[in-house]
């Protein structure tokens, strides 16, 4: 192995996670057409990216609880809270502290579904 | 659509609907890398739930120098790193990694994916970071060297050391 492909084999498992920028991509790619050794390289870092993308892929995405956890801590993080009404028609307002602002937010709820209301406020 | 940037200065002025917005976008993949560095779901699910607290509390701070995700990617990797270090002061069990399956008990690919696994398991968690961030998230060395705060050649040596590690367990 030459000390030109010592320097290029560092870029090639980015290069074969599609993450390699100019101009290394470019100055890779040039070296790759003529090193046959580096090409092969190349093709078992392919083949290892997409396997650990596979496996990454399996794992799952976060639980619809995380975000009702996450949730309740934003509300519980508001200095006070009102909450009016029923499923069917309901407010809620409550007060945030944002840097040395006081603000308030609120939503409206209807039928289950809910609208902010002072979102354009800041 | 609103953007990651539009949508992080609704929720520094305390939109939740907007911090519910990211989690829609970000969730699975802060999740996939709290799972890849802590290596257990139920810490993963933790990581996410405290990442997204950070951002609700510290949106307002973002300097805008990364795209959203990576700083976001940035919170995780610290968190993650804050629940191991809670866990190792015994808080929790620590994480065992599994053991390698035993290729007669599996199909051949499930066999191989579990390998994959268990090897990533076993990487240090700072080159298993790397690999995340690079083989997952597809981002430059250069971006993962400023997320991770490190030298880029730093970032180049823990993907070498992480790539033979992997290729020895699976060659």
């Amino acid at each position: 192995m030459s000390s030109d492909c010592e320097l290029f084999r560092q870029w090639l498992p980015w290069y074969a996670a599609g993450a390699l920028v100019d101009p290394e991509r470019d100055q890779l790619a040039a070296h790759l057409a003529t090193c046959a050794a580096c090409r092969e390289a190349l093709a078992r870092d392919v083949v290892l990216v997409g396997e650990v993308r596979h496996v990454l892929d399996e794992f799952p995405s976060p639980r619809e609880e995380v975000w009702e956890a996450i949730r309740a801590r934003t509300q519980h993080s508001s200095l006070a809270r009102v909450d009016l009404g029923s499923f069917v028609l309901g407010i809620s307002l409550w007060l945030v502290l944002r840097g040395r602002q006081l603000l308030l937010r609120g939503d409206l709820r209807l039928l289950g579904r809910r609208y902010p209301l002072f979102a354009e406020e800041g | 659509m609103t953007s990651d940037r539009e949508l992080l200065d609704h929720v520094a002025r305390g939109e939740e609907d907007a911090l519910h917005e990211l989690f829609r976008r970000y969730g699975g993949r802060v999740g996939r890398f709290a799972r890849t560095l802590t290596g257990r779901e139920d810490l993963a699910d933790d990581v996410v739930q405290e990442t997204f607290l950070a951002l609700w509390n510290g949106a307002g701070s973002f300097a805008g120098r990364a795209q959203v995700s990576t700083w976001l990617l940035g919170i995780a990797r610290n968190q993650a790193h804050a629940a191991l270090r809670k866990e190792a002061k015994g808080a929790r069990l620590g994480s065992v990694p599994s053991d390698l399956p035993d290729p007669r008990e599996e199909v051949e690919h499930e066999a191989r994916a579990a390998r994959v696994r268990a090897a990533l398991e076993r990487l240090p968690a700072e080159q298993r970071e790397v690999v995340f961030l690079a083989f997952y998230e597809g981002l430059p060395y250069r971006d993962i060297a400023e997320t991770l705060g490190v030298p880029e050649g730093t970032v180049k040596s823990r993907m070498h050391h992480a790539k033979r590690k992997l290729m020895e367990v699976l060659s």
